[in-house]
Formats: C-alpha cells, structure tokens, sequence
C-alpha cells in the first residue's frame, strides 16, 4: 500500500459512523480492564519480565529453538513441518486436506497473514471461522481490527446484517445472535473433516502447543474432528512448558482479561476418542532473517499497545494492513512488504504509549523510526 | 499408550520452580470460590449426605447426562438421578461419542486438580473423554474434594505430571463457563462451551 491507499483507508474510515460507534464502545474501557487484571494478578509484571527473558533466549538462535521444539513435538501420529514461506504453508496444507473438505478453524493471526482462508476457499475447501469475531469478519470479507478481538470495530447493527441471513432466524440482540451462531455451528463442529489451531505459545522441552480462548470454539475444534492442523510461527517457541505457561496467562492479562475461560495445553493425539492424527506448521516468512528489528519478535501479541494507541482509538483496523496500530507496522515490514510498513509509519505520532503499556517493553516508536528512516 | 518419549519429557518437568514465589493463598477453598464466581461459575461446598439434593436441584428439568472419571460412590448418585439418557464415556465405552454426545445437556467429573488464585479446574486428559464431558454439554458439573486444591495451575500442573509421570494427550484448564464479548464488548454467556460450570467441593 502506498501513503495515499493508506491515507484514503484512514479516510474512509473515518467516514462510517457505525465504524466509529463500535470502536468506541469497545475500546473505551480496555486499559482500565488491563489495570484491574494485573492488579488482580500481581504477579504478572515478574512473570512478564521472566517471559521476555525466555523469548529473548529462543530468539537469540531461532533456527536452534526451531529444531528443539521439532525433536520435542514429533511422535507417532505427530507431524512436523516448516515453511520458509507462505506458499510452502499453503502447499502443505494442501498436502494434507483435499477439496471438498469441511474444516473448523479457531483464529489465527498466522492465518490472517498470509490470508489462508482465502487460499483454503479458493481450493474449494470450506472453511468456518469458529471464534465469533472472526466470524463475523470472515462474512463481512474484512480483515481483523485488533490481535485479540478481530471486530472490535463492528456495531451491533452491523453484526447483525450480516448473521441473519446465515442463521436463517432474526436475531433481536447480541444474546440472540451468539446463541444463533451456537446452534449454527454446532452441527458442523460435529462433521467437520479437520480442525484448525494456531498457538499462543509452544514449549521446545515438552513439544506442547498452548492456546487460549474463552468461547469454547477451540475446545471443539481441537477435540472433535479427526484431523487437527496447528499453524504458528517461530517466535513463538519458549524453553520450557511453565515458560509457555507463563506466557499466555501473562498474554491474556495483559490484554485485559483477567481470566481467560480455557487454556488448552495440547501434547498428542488421544488414547481412544479425539483427533487421531496432528499436524503442526511452522511459519517463518520473514522472521528469522530479520536483524534490524528483531526486537519485535519479542511480542505476544496482547494488543495492549494497539488500545493505548491514539491513531487505533479513532481509526482502529484503519491503520494498519493485517496488523493494525504502531506493532502492526514492523510486523507488516517483516511479514508482509517494507513498502506498505513505510506508508504506514508515516501515520505514528510517536507518542510512546505503546511502550509504556506493552509488557515486553518492546521500544515500538523506535522501530517505527527505522522503518521511516529507510531508503525507499 | 503410555510410549518411553513421553515418560522422558515428564521427567525433564520434576526440576522446574512451579511454586509461584511471593504469593500467598491463605484460604484456598474461599479463594477458589471467590474467584471462580466471579468468573461465572457456581461453587457449592456440601457434605457427603447433601451431594444427591444439590446434584439433583442443578439438573431439574433435564433427561440426560454423561460422565466420567467417578468414584463409584459418585457413580451411584449420578445414577440415582433418575435422568432418562444417562452415558458412561471411557476409554473402553465403546460409545459413539459423536452422535450420543451431540445434544446431551448435563456432564459430570471429577477433575485432576484445582487452582485457587486463579479459580481453574484443570482436567489430565488422555482420551479425551474429560474434554467432551466438560465442552459438549450445556451444564458442566466437577466434583472435588479438598485435596485437589493447590495455589496456582503452574503449581497443580507441575504436581499432576510428578503423579502421573507422564503428560497426557492434553491438559485442560477450566475457568468458567463459555463467553464471548465480541460484539460491541456485551458479554454473553454461553459461547461454544456450557453455559453453566459448577464446582462441587464434598467435604
């Protein structure tokens, strides 16, 4: 995108007033949420501090952390693979479900990268979207707004439009409309040929894959269809399973949940019911060769920063191309295109909330920085 | 099937620090059910005698049930509520699961562990016959007793693989029933999951 596309998309958005009256509904109490979780969960700050400092040791060699993991995870009936880019991602999972194929997909930023629900639909595998904010952008054909909560920016009204028609009843208020979608989906989580995860975070001893929800989409998507596909990233891999734990409860408070409903810490397939066969991709696509802002490898993607962000609370998704707000800028330098990052970092008022809130102390101003400073 | 890896990587966890330092839970059965409320949950602590009434009052009005991982004692009394559809889910049930589980309305357990500081149940699985009972159905119910509680999950989780010397097909931690806030942050419960979870701790 170029500084113009981004200007207009900001424009635009600016223009919708159903937009604008959903992000602030939802926005409005964010940071006054993240308070409360860490104050009800002191030691959270410590465990951040240990957090980081397990990410920066995996980081420090992420080809070595990548092996690690592989010798921990793979076992019978577990099957490993990594994909430099994102067409090795899709190519894999290609390999792996046919045409046809009915999947239900719990959400990933991954996923949401190298947009491959889109490829999935294009190959004529239908694919669900089982996290209802996900959901609702898959109908609507946007991308997420936020890392955490994709439809933060999407009115009621708005989520109705697009629910009725596919749950075939009207749907009178938001209750209405998440059992509407319940009901929806239910039966395909029954049928579903394949479940999709992505991870929170992955432990290189144990080989465990750790996701957090709070709908209870991933509890069935990871327990009822036969096959289950994890696709994550390398930074994403912590020395040990208590690191790992510590992590997406450090990811989930800090996001301003003081609990999140189910933690689900996967090491295998089942003895007897359950998914018989798992297999887990491993994304780079940029990250490993990364050096000039390898620091943003340290996120775990709370979304803290994108709340604190004064851009995001008038625009949100606006600015941003996948990931939004001033992290989303080094993120699209090294996932997507550098020229886009640009464009995009034109837009930082370099205010530094985003540091102070970000529990990695990830210096974002200054990669933004960098990222304006290059050659175009 | 219990293989020679997994037995290693258990082993690998009996060093690590799972102790939460500086935090301090003086009374673990008022934290749990202080916190796991606050997330929506019920927490009920009854005597052994008083089990059947409570159980009994949580499914009025409901005709069928599934569980797994009792006691035989609890077994009885789960039988004794007199639902119409009543399914036992083990590793050797032989039940269809998908089709006996689809619309099944209450799910009954006793979990491996809980934690107070973050109001948790956390279920060892490893035929994920746990899973489906505390998922699938509208009404979660667990059973416990007071030896089951620790301080943190970290702490529980790290107690459960030194017990069990393994580490099972998955390890799930419950901490409420299913909700989203995904629509303009109203919560709604339930999501996917039940919409009631109940703690039952039997003194």
């Amino acid at each position: 995108m170029s500084y113009k596309q981004v200007h207009r998309k900001i424009l635009r958005a600016l223009q919708k007033e159903d937009l604008r009256k959903g992000s602030e509904a939802a926005t409005k109490d964010e940071l006054k949420k993240r308070r409360y979780a860490i104050e009800a969960h002191k030691y959270s700050l410590k465990w951040a501090e240990d957090v980081k400092n397990a990410k920066s040791s995996m980081l420090s060699d992420i080809e070595s952390s990548v092996e690690k993991f592989r010798e921990a995870f793979e076992g019978k009936n577990k099957h490993f693979y990594f994909a430099k880019t994102p067409e090795n991602l899709k190519n894999i999972i290609y390999s792996i479900i046919k045409p046809g194929d009915v999947g239900v997909k719990s959400k990933s930023m991954v996923g949401e990268e190298i947009e491959l629900r889109q490829f999935m639909e294009g190959k004529g595998i239908k694919i669900y979207e089982t996290d209802l904010g996900e959901f609702l952008i898959q109908l609507a054909n946007e991308k997420p707004a936020h890392m955490v909560t994709p439809a933060v920016n999407m009115s009621e009204e708005r989520a109705r439009e697009l629910l009725e028609p596919v749950v075939g009843e009207k749907l009178s208020d938001v209750t209405s409309m998440v059992l509407g979608v319940r009901k929806f989906m239910r039966k395909i989580f029954f049928s579903a040929d394949f479940g999709m995860v992505g991870a929170n975070a992955l432990s290189a001893d144990t080989g465990s894959v750790i996701f957090i929800t709070n709908e209870g989409n991933g509890a069935l998507t990871s327990t009822l269809p036969d096959k289950l596909i994890v696709i994550t990233s390398v930074e994403k891999i912590y020395p040990t399973l208590l690191d790992a734990i510590k992590a997406v409860t450090t990811q989930a408070i800090f996001s301003g949940f003081e609990y999140t409903t189910y933690v689900h810490i996967i090491n295998g397939p089942y003895d007897t019911y359950g998914p018989k066969e798992i297999h887990l991709i491993m994304l780079d696509n940029g990250r490993i060769r990364e050096d000039d802002l390898k620091e943003t490898l340290l996120c775990i993607k709370c979304g803290a920063c994108q709340f604190a962000c004064p851009v995001f609370q008038v625009v949100d998704g606006a600015w941003g191309h996948i990931y939004t707000a001033a992290i989303g800028v080094p993120w699209t330098a090294i996932t997507n295109s550098k020229d886009t990052a640009r464009s995009l970092a034109a837009f930082c008022l370099e205010c530094g909330k985003c540091r102070e809130v970000c529990p990695m102390k990830i210096d974002i101003p200054e990669l933004i920085r960098k990222i304006k400073a290059r050659e175009v | 099937m219990l293989t020679n890896n997994v037995e290693i990587k258990a082993e690998k966890l009996n060093s690590y620090e799972w102790k939460v330092k500086d935090l301090v839970i003086d009374d673990r059965i008022g934290t749990f059910s202080k916190v796991f409320q606050n997330h929506g949950g019920y927490f009920f602590a009854v005597e052994r005698k008083a089990l059947y009434d409570t159980m009994s009052g949580i499914v009025k009005g409901r005709s069928s049930l599934v569980y797994t991982n009792l006691r035989a004692e609890y077994e009885e009394t789960v039988k004794k509520l007199g639902l119409d559809r009543v399914i036992r889910l083990d590793k050797n049930s032989k039940v269809d699961a998908k089709k006996a589980l689809f619309d099944v309305e209450v799910g009954i357990m006793e979990p491996d562990a809980l934690a107070a500081e973050s109001g948790s149940i956390i279920l060892f699985d490893f035929d994920a016959t746990k899973s489906f009972v505390a998922f699938l159905p509208e009404i979660f119910i667990a059973i416990a007793d007071e030896s089951l509680m620790y301080d943190t999950v970290p702490e529980a989780v790290g107690a459960l693989t030194k017990k069990h010397n393994r580490l099972p097909a998955t390890i799930q931690i419950v901490n409420g029933p299913s909700r989203t806030g995904d629509i303009e942050n109203k919560i709604v419960r339930p999501s996917h999951g039940p919409k009631d979870a109940y703690l039952i701790m039997v003194r």
